[in-house]
């Protein structure tokens, strides 16, 4: 009697493994096709410049996407391109040939803060809340709109790229607005209405990038950005816009991080909720001065 | 006589070479820290000292000898608070104007 009872058993736990394998693999194939017969694989692409000149922060973030590339090499590739022409030509020929979409789309870029714009860079080309609404000067990324829709990510991964405070007026300059939220819209809608994340403050590129955790926000160490011409963007550290072009407005500002797989992460708590990085800035702040700031930058741009 | 026309010629190839200022002809002689009235500051190369203003090329030497085309800014005396030059192998020299003019004066002396 004892020995039927555990045969029972047994049959009972091999008919319970047998149907939890059938409803993962169903699961499974109800991510990879839609109804449609649409491709469904998401993948996720970090675009970085091709650089002259060494640059540490371009390096790094490079060296650390490729690291992770390596155990993510199925969703996550990294392009280095010098112009948006080469950057849609691999991202295109990559999602042709694996029949996918883009997931998350992250431009690594630097900001220009003597341009007093938001923007943010592919090679040499500057994309700002003008060029973006520029048919020519986008003619390349619109070829990405294809592979994109309301599900995909894109993150602006410029320091103020997605900034809408008023630098205030220095010297011949008159006050002028960055104009992020308008470059953040007008990339939404040249990627099929996806979601898109930019900055209002620095963008760090330290190590652990790609870890998740909060090291895509902080503050730069050097002493030309402790100058209170910076105080708008020392007051919105750690601060990140979100337009979602599904909804057509902008969501709550969040703190943004990267997976290893190169997909945009929220974090749950802003990078100023915590009392220690508030206490941090309060100091920081308190040591600004004037005259640290080179306003010789400025005038290089006119 | 020969080795002397050679190291003349030599000379004369390394001015040629030299980038002149398109404003007066020279290649500037001092940096320039210039603190304005609001305390912002402005570091670049001195190209001239006009009667009531001063020319700076907003630029480092290294950008200047490359030949990078930055617009001279001009900024007057009654807008400047604080100069500092610096000329090559010598010491900073301050010069406080505080938007004065017998003040600026003074600059324009020292620097001719």
């Amino acid at each position: 009697m004892k020995h039927v009872i555990i045969m029972h058993l047994r049959f009972r736990s091999f008919y319970l493994l047998v149907l939890a394998i059938l409803v993962t693999l169903q699961t499974t194939a109800q991510n990879t096709s839609d109804y449609s017969g649409q491709p469904q694989r998401r993948l996720n692409f970090m675009v970085s410049p091709k650089q002259k000149k060494f640059d540490w922060a371009t390096s790094s973030f490079q060296l650390q996407a490729i690291l992770m590339r390596k155990y993510h090499k199925k969703d996550f590739h990294v392009i280095i391109a010098r112009s948006s022409k080469e950057m849609a030509k691999q991202v295109t020929h990559i999602l042709k040939r694996k029949n996918a979409m883009i997931g998350n789309i992250w431009f690594d870029s630097h900001g220009h803060f003597p341009r007093r714009r938001s923007l943010f860079e592919i090679g040499e080309e500057e994309f700002n809340s003008h060029i973006i609404h520029d048919s020519i000067a986008t003619v390349y990324l619109k070829k990405l709109a294809a592979y994109c829709d309301s599900n995909t990510n894109v993150g602006i991964g410029s320091c103020y790229g997605g900034a809408t405070y008023t630098l205030p007026a220095v010297e011949n300059f008159p006050a002028q607005r960055m104009n992020g939220d308008s470059l953040m819209i007008g990339t939404s809608k040249l990627f099929s209405n996806a979601t898109v994340y930019a900055s209002e403050s620095f963008v760090m590129t330290g190590l652990g990038i790609m870890t998740a955790n909060y090291s895509l926000a902080g503050c730069p160490g050097r002493k030309k950005f402790k100058d209170p011409i910076y105080a708008p963007v020392w007051e919105k550290l750690g601060e990140w816009n979100c337009y979602s072009g599904k909804k057509g407005k902008f969501e709550e500002p969040v703190t943004v991080s990267l997976n290893q797989d190169g997909s945009i992460y929220v974090k749950r708590k802003n990078y100023l909720s915590f009392e220690k990085n508030k206490k941090k800035l309060s100091k920081k702040i308190l040591l600004f001065k004037r005259g640290n700031y080179n306003i010789g930058n400025l005038y290089q741009i006119e | 006589m020969k080795t002397i026309a050679t190291i003349i010629l030599l000379f004369s190839a390394v001015h040629l070479c030299a980038q002149t200022d398109p404003v007066s002809g020279k290649t500037p002689g001092f940096i320039i820290h210039l603190t304005t009235m609001n305390d912002n500051m402005l570091k670049g190369l001195l190209l001239e000292v006009k009667d009531s203003s001063v020319l700076i090329y907003p630029g480092k030497f290294k950008e200047w000898r490359k030949g990078t085309k930055y617009i001279p800014v001009e900024f007057g005396y009654s807008n400047i608070r604080e100069l500092v030059l610096k000329r090559k192998y010598r010491s900073w020299k301050k010069y406080d104007i505080d938007g004065s003019r017998p003040l600026f004066n003074e600059l324009k002396k020292t620097t001719k």
